[in-house]
């Protein structure tokens, strides 16, 4: 593991343990530890730097108190948007369509207030946080299954497999989006969750793709990758127990700043009415009708679901911020 | 005495400003349009902006007044009638003439009725003169229309719409009309303005045409401006950068309540022709193809508050499908469902539903073996967000009798599609009437879509004894249209009890829309429908004339 450098401190209290003077044999042996993890041995030699990578990562994220405080932050919004609509239940869909618009701050039994229908405001929008939220980790796990895997084929083995999967990129990159999910919703018949979910990662994925090629084309030329390859490793091996690891810190941070995006994105379709349909809100769709609420002196229905987006898309930017701080080699 | 004179000038008056001064010459008028149009040539027109610009331009042989009655425009009164509703002979104003300084003559309509039923004209609007055996030009000024049978709606269908000079656009061919350069300048007019010219996406430029057989128009010139925004549209007429806009009910419940509280500005708000139901499928095997089964709808829903809901008073609860701004509207001759859930669950049971232990009611599969439940869609266009709003409340209380209709918001151009394939359980539309109420197209039996191959009836529903009621009310045609509009209203009253007692469709509101313009125009006068739908059944070029700036500007 020649690439991680030493370490200040091992998890195996072993301070200043130097894997760079390991011989070959120790190698294989680590190797073959790796494939049993819990072994004594691992934990005293091959896997403590690895881990030791991750843990100084996770030090050096927590010192950075922007980070901390957006990480807190969004705990509580994901907390709250799993747990509130469970004990709420059908409370984001109860209608009281002859008394709507009730305002905020007036009642404990409606905190933000009531929408266009007389329903509850804040049940909406948590229930909402539930939808931004979930569709943004699934789109991002796409990218990452999408992305990640053509990426890293294209990286690893070069050449017209290479050569085919970017210009197919190149074309998934031309697509309009928009017109594809106009397309894809008037195929399927109607708006739902799942294909918002698949039209997202089957349309954004190439940048996780492009980054997670640029690392594997890198990262196959290393000496250590030649090791593993002289010592016969299998190519799916080489793949995802030596190149991927160490390829992960800056997919991470594109992951991460990719779910706010895709939080952003929802709320524009839903805002033109091709999210999630009616009585299930989500930020977006709960924007909808925006200009005619501002002039229409109930501004609150605009200003809570759009404050809730901007913190969150924030926060987990912030939180991308972070992590690519801690994870920046240059920085250590 | 005099205070009851004052009262009736004040209710003559309606809603125009009683001006004192004389009306002026002079000054540009600037009004806001919600979209650019895409031809300025009328026999391809077929948008509400297009219209708009349109109706400066052409003349009218016959157009709609305030209270949506027909009323003579280049016309030399009402067409007299044979007796036997054959022969409409319709005379011209003599002295009428082109931008050109050549006469408008019967001439000018005959070419004018020749390219509209050319079948091969090359356009989006539907001309239909298949009711027309034969036009002759019997002097210069007068034309002689024999019809196939006698068709009350001739009046308000046929007659009414612009005539085109011959000399321009005679020579075209209707195939090619569409690309010819003179659709999108074109160079003779006879309304009460000429264009100067159209700036692509942003104005039309239009002068007087001193020529026009009304008498000079006030304004020097017209421009209208493209607004895309209905926010910002409704903000140009607060700050006086428009000084009408016929559209500020785009803009919303917000906007029209801002335009109110500013002092410069005055808003009309009026119910138009435009109407929005709730259509639902009612051939055999659909979920609402038992009679029994619409009226339990009809009467789980509270109408009054559920168009209060999604409208915010932008619209007013209709029963049956002619809208209160018709002349042939009787509102006591519909039939109204109050909300009753009781009445409404055994009517379902009566009809061979039964509610499960899920909530969602029940029968024996009509068409084939098994069960049917009562699962459906309603299809509602996106970016329409009061009948979305309508859609969510319907869906949420027909539950309590086992319905269970989920929201579908679908773009407009997957819309139709299935709807004219009868694939659909309910969707929520919008309709228009024009000037003539006939519903001979969404209710008449030899309309139904897919059926039959064209026509807008399709829901499925066919009923003989409406059949005949439409057929008749469509032939009768008497010496004067006061005299044919009372026989007619007459029928109207029995269809619209039909349609709304077998409620062949939910209605669910009327349009009422809005308009606003800057104090500094004057002699504005405001009534039904005006400028709100296309301007062969409405938007009288005639009374826009008679605008003038008060400062002059």
């Amino acid at each position: 593991m020649a690439q991680v450098p030493p370490l200040p401190i091992g998890p195996a209290g072993v301070p200043g343990a130097v894997p760079d003077q390991l011989s070959v044999e120790t190698t294989v042996q680590q190797e073959r530890d790796l494939a049993q993890p819990g072994s004594a041995k691992a934990d005293e030699f091959g896997a403590a730097p690895e881990l030791g990578f991750w843990r100084l990562a996770v030090i050096r994220f927590l010192h950075h108190r922007v980070a901390t405080g957006a990480l807190i932050i969004l705990a509580i919004i994901v907390l709250s948007a799993i747990v509130v609509p469970i004990i709420t239940g059908d409370l984001y869909r109860i209608q009281d369509y002859r008394h709507p618009f009730k305002p905020p701050f007036q009642s404990f039994q409606h905190l933000f207030g009531t929408d266009d229908l007389g329903r509850d405001e804040l049940a909406r929008l948590l229930r909402g946080a539930r939808v931004s939220i979930m569709v943004g980790v699934l789109a991002v796990v796409g990218y990452l299954l999408i992305g990640g895997t053509l990426g890293a084929l294209a990286g690893y083995y070069g050449g017209w497999l290479d050569n085919a999967l970017m210009r197919f990129t190149d074309i998934i990159i031309s697509a309009p989006f928009l017109l594809v999910v106009i397309a894809i919703t008037a195929a399927t018949g109607g708006v739902r969750l799942t294909t918002v979910i698949i039209v997202i990662a089957a349309t954004g994925w190439y940048e996780i793709g492009r980054l997670m090629r640029a690392q594997f084309l890198v990262l196959r030329e290393q000496e250590f990758v030649q090791a593993a390859r002289a010592l016969g490793a299998s190519n799916a091996r080489i793949i995802v127990r030596h190149i991927l690891p160490n390829a992960l810190a800056p997919i991470i941070v594109s992951a991460t700043l990719g779910v706010s995006g895709i939080i952003l994105l929802e709320a524009a379709l839903g805002f033109l009415g091709y999210s999630i349909p009616p009585p299930e809100p989500s930020w977006g769709n709960m924007l909808q009708n925006f200009e005619q609420y501002l002039l229409d002196d109930q501004a609150y229905l605009v200003v809570f679901p759009a404050t809730a987006l901007v913190i969150t898309a924030l926060c987990i930017n912030l939180i991308g911020d972070g992590i690519r701080d801690a994870l920046d080699p240059r920085q250590r | 005495m005099v205070a009851a004179t004052i009262a009736i000038l004040v209710a003559a008056c309606g809603n125009t400003a009683p001006s004192s001064e004389t009306p002026k010459n002079g000054g540009t008028l600037i009004w806001a349009l919600d979209s650019d149009a895409t031809t300025l040539n009328p026999f391809v027109a077929s948008t509400l902006p297009e219209f708009r610009v349109i109706s400066f331009l052409f003349p009218n042989l016959y157009a709609g007044d305030k209270n949506l009655n027909v009323v003579p425009d280049l016309a030399d009164g009402m067409p007299s009638v044979s007796s036997d509703g054959l022969v409409w002979t319709v005379k011209l104003k003599k002295n009428a003439k082109w931008s050109d300084g050549t006469p408008i003559t019967a001439d000018d309509v005959l070419a004018t009725q020749k390219i509209q039923g050319d079948p091969k004209l090359d356009t989006d609007y539907s001309y239909d003169w298949s009711k027309l055996k034969t036009i002759e030009k019997v002097d210069a000024n007068t034309v002689k229309y024999t019809l196939t049978q006698p068709f009350a709606p001739f009046l308000a269908s046929n007659l009414v719409g612009y005539v085109a000079p011959a000399e321009v656009y005679g020579k075209l061919d209707p195939a090619k009309i569409r690309d010819d350069p003179v659709s999108k300048a074109p160079t003779v007019f006879g309304g009460a303005y000429k264009l100067d010219k159209w700036i692509p996406g942003q104005e039309f430029d239009l002068s007087v045409n001193p020529n026009y057989y009304n008498g000079r128009p006030h304004y020097d010139k017209v421009i209208g401006k493209v607004i895309t925004d209905a926010t910002a549209a409704a903000n140009a007429l607060i700050n006086g950068d428009v000084a009408w806009h016929p559209s500020l009910g785009e803009s919303g419940a917000g906007g029209i309540s801002k335009a109110k509280k500013s002092s410069n500005v005055q808003v009309h708000t009026y119910q138009d022709l435009g109407y929005i139901d709730f259509r639902m499928n009612t051939r055999k095997g659909h979920i609402f193809d038992n009679v029994l089964t619409r009226q339990a709808l009809a009467s789980v829903l509270d109408k009054p508050s559920i168009v209060q809901a999604a409208t915010q008073g932008a619209g007013a609860p209709l029963w049956g499908d002619i809208v209160p701004a018709s002349w042939a509207y009787d509102a006591n001759s519909v039939v109204k469902y109050p909300l009753d859930v009781n009445k409404a669950k055994s009517l379902m049971q009566q009809a061979g539903w039964t509610i499960g232990s899920d909530g969602v009611a029940t029968r024996p599969n009509p068409t084939g073996s098994g069960t049917q439940k009562f699962v459906g869609k309603i299809r509602v266009r996106a970016g329409k967000p009061d009948r979305l709003k309508a859609a969510e409340i319907i869906s949420d209380q027909v539950k309590q009798i086992g319905m269970q209709l989920t929201p579908e918001p679908t773009d407009f151009k997957v819309f139709y599609p299935p709807i004219q394939k009868g694939q659909f359980d309910v969707f929520i539309a919008g309709f228009s009437l024009t000037l003539e109420p006939d519903d001979y197209s969404t209710a008449h039996s030899s309309q139904l879509q897919p059926e039959h191959h064209e026509g807008q009836n399709w829901t499925g529903y066919s009923n003989p004894q409406l059949d005949s009621l439409i057929d008749q009310e469509r032939s009768t045609v008497k010496a004067t249209d006061a005299e044919t509009k009372a026989a007619r209203k007459a029928i109207f009253n029995q269809i619209e009890k039909i349609i709304s007692g077998d409620v062949q469709t939910y209605m669910l509101w009327a349009d009422v829309s809005s308009m606003g313009w800057t104090t500094n125009v004057g002699d504005v006068v405001a009534g039904s429908g005006d400028n709100t739908i296309y301007y062969d059944s409405n938007n009288n070029p005639a009374s826009r004339a008679q605008w003038y700036s008060k400062s002059g500007k």
